[in-house]
């Protein structure tokens, strides 16, 4: 019941949230200088084309009139279409899709795989090898720019060792019976293991660029969480009482650290949505941010939107779901 | 400030001397190194627009350090002329953000009620967009010129110091000496600029060198994409984008060295971060 009334005044912040992103992506529309409509007719276009075009979009309505269309459309989920391919924006966000999922949840599983362990065993050894190594590699992954590291991996990994395939989107073998749209599960449904390997090849780069890169604040965070709590009461208790030191990690302390950690990866996953659009336009990965940039270099301004917009409403509903979760996990939550 | 806490008269030389301290106790030697090539290396290099200087795509020597690119332009002249360029545009925009940010989360903090709460949800609805993405829309949607990026970078940033300010003054807000300082019938602004954001400041300061890297990190993926500075201007994005396609056929050093510039600049703007917020 409690859970109930939780999620309900959850999801009512929510709408308010998805109102407010709204509201921005219109304020970037509308308000700011230039008219929508030449970028429907081009800048030669004679006065009378752009007059008209300019009524049909409504474009000389009262700005709230047109503000309340919009948002009314997008409830509706009308994005609008874009032209140069010629499609509504949802069929072509929902043909790449699932192209930036596989690409953001590998780089997000690679990511935890390195740092949250790393960050615990650094916070267990002060000024030991690993906590400088963390410090390293923490410090490099905050500072490193995605797009110039993937060019590095390439260089080293396709260049010169000839190991890595050639950057040119998400497989070189046969594309696996569509099932969710994710190349290597849609290999494994299908017990294709040639297309698995040349989907897994294919992605192994761009995703490793990526969990070095959102790793990195996940090494201090969760070094951070961890020092916080080896050092607080209830382990010293449970030390006093000779709890051994295994089960003091992993059942006393390790729970602790996982919830703010978690939380933390909410956050990642919105920047990770960002931080693809690099590693996709150097390795060619046909997702949503290469979607977006290509759009923006024909002037197709449809699109664009719709990649902030739904870049911005995954993040919120991420966000929500860590909460929720959090609210089941966490005692301490249900005040 | 330092020093009239101290005790001790304050006088123009003293807060140099202070600031001079300061700033040999924090700030990482790399970074002073970047700076002041920033700010006079451009006079001792070759012109970062000049065409064929050299023979095109020539390997790193000791005539070009860092080699030539596509064009025949020095590349090492090039990466010392955008750090201008760069540092500029990251201490620029991460300023107009923090001039805006802050005082709009100190009032915010201060007021409470319905100010607080809009500007609470307007700064949460805002983060809540990748902040590349977000600025590439509102950059698609204007002309990329280099007024218009500082602005949109530092638009993106403002939410930052909004709520890391609002957070750190309420606290103080309610604080006695606050009090007192109402109660003797000074006024919400005064109150603000002579009690609370000196308070604030270490904080703010540590957040606004982390911000000036941010500000270069999306100057540099604007241009990466296309969307920022344009070649042939010197910028280091720019430059990695102009030489990405040689990265993988052998001419490695067209894109490298930009791009190890930007993890120098933004490694040690990290670190002078940590430094102020640390103490030392």
């Amino acid at each position: 019941m409690q859970l109930a009334i939780y999620i309900v005044r959850r999801l009512a912040y929510l709408v308010v949230a998805l109102f407010l992103v709204s509201l921005v992506t219109f304020v970037i529309t509308r308000v700011l200088p230039g008219n929508p409509a030449y970028l429907i007719v081009g800048v030669q276009a004679d006065q009378s084309t752009v007059d008209a075009v300019t009524e049909r979009l409504g474009l000389d309505d009262p700005i709230p009139e047109q503000c309340a269309r919009y948002v009314g459309d997008l409830v509706g989920g009308d994005l609008g279409s874009s032209w140069r391919t010629g499609n509504p924006v949802t069929t072509d966000i929902a043909a790449r899709w699932p192209a930036t999922i596989e690409l953001a949840s590998a780089a997000l599983i690679l990511a935890l795989a390195w740092s949250v362990p790393l960050g615990i065993v650094s916070a267990l050894r002060r000024r030991s090898f690993s906590d400088r190594l963390a410090n390293f590699l923490s410090g490099l992954g905050v500072s490193i720019p995605e797009f110039w590291l993937a060019l590095i991996l390439l260089l080293v990994f396709f260049g010169t060792w000839e190991v890595a395939p050639a950057p040119i989107g998400r497989t070189l073998g046969e594309i696996p019976e569509h099932t969710t749209g994710l190349y290597t599960i849609d290999a494994i449904i299908a017990w294709d293991w040639a297309a698995f390997r040349s989907a897994a090849a294919q992605l192994i780069l761009p995703a490793t660029t990526l969990a070095f890169v959102i790793g990195a604040p996940l090494v201090r965070v969760t070094r951070g969480f961890m020092r916080e709590t080896m050092a607080s009461a209830h382990i010293r208790s449970a030390r006093a009482l000779g709890v051994p030191k295994r089960s003091l990690i992993f059942r006393h302390a390790l729970p602790n650290v996982l919830l703010p950690v978690s939380t933390m990866v909410a956050m990642m996953y919105g920047y990770l949505l960002g931080g693809t659009v690099l590693v996709e336009i150097v390795f060619a990965w046909p997702g949503i941010g290469k979607y977006a940039v290509d759009s923006i270099n024909a002037s197709d301004f449809a699109p664009v939107l719709a990649a902030v917009l739904l870049s911005a409403l995954t993040y919120l509903f991420v966000y929500l779901v860590i909460d929720v979760l959090h609210f089941v996990v966490d005692p301490r939550t249900r005040t | 400030m330092t020093a009239e806490t101290a005790g001790f008269q304050s006088t123009p030389w003293t807060t140099v001397a202070t600031a001079l301290r300061w700033v040999r106790r924090r700030v990482p030697i790399a970074l002073i190194v970047i700076v002041v090539i920033a700010l006079v290396g451009p006079w001792f290099v070759r012109d970062p627009l000049e065409l064929s200087v050299g023979p095109r795509l020539s390997a790193p020597s000791l005539e070009f350090w860092f080699g030539t690119d596509q064009f025949g332009m020095d590349i090492f002249a090039r990466v010392v002329h955008a750090a201008r360029l760069d540092l500029g545009v990251g201490v620029g925009a991460a300023l107009i953000a923090v001039v805006i940010g802050m005082p709009l989360g100190a009032l915010a903090a201060m007021r409470g009620g319905a100010f607080d709460t809009l500007l609470l949800r307007v700064a949460e609805s805002l983060q809540a967009f990748p902040t590349l993405l977000l600025a590439l829309g509102i950059v698609a949607a204007l002309e990329p010129s280099i007024p218009n990026l500082v602005f949109v970078i530092a638009l993106v940033n403002i939410p930052v110091y909004l709520r890391l300010t609002r957070s750190a003054v309420l606290p103080i807000a309610s604080s006695e000496y606050v009090l007192a300082a109402r109660c003797a019938g000074k006024g919400e602004l005064s109150i603000l600029r002579r009690h609370i954001l000196p308070n604030v400041s270490e904080v703010v300061f540590a957040q606004f060198s982390v911000n000036v890297a941010w500000a270069i990190q999306i100057l540099a993926a604007l241009s990466f994409i296309g969307l920022g500075v344009q070649l042939p201007t010197p910028e280091w994005g720019a430059m990695v984008r102009g030489g990405a396609d040689y990265t993988t056929y052998g001419q490695w050093w067209v894109a490298v060295f930009p791009g190890l510039a930007i993890v120098a600049t933004v490694l040690t703007l990290n670190q002078l971060s940590d430094r102020v917020k640390h103490g030392s």
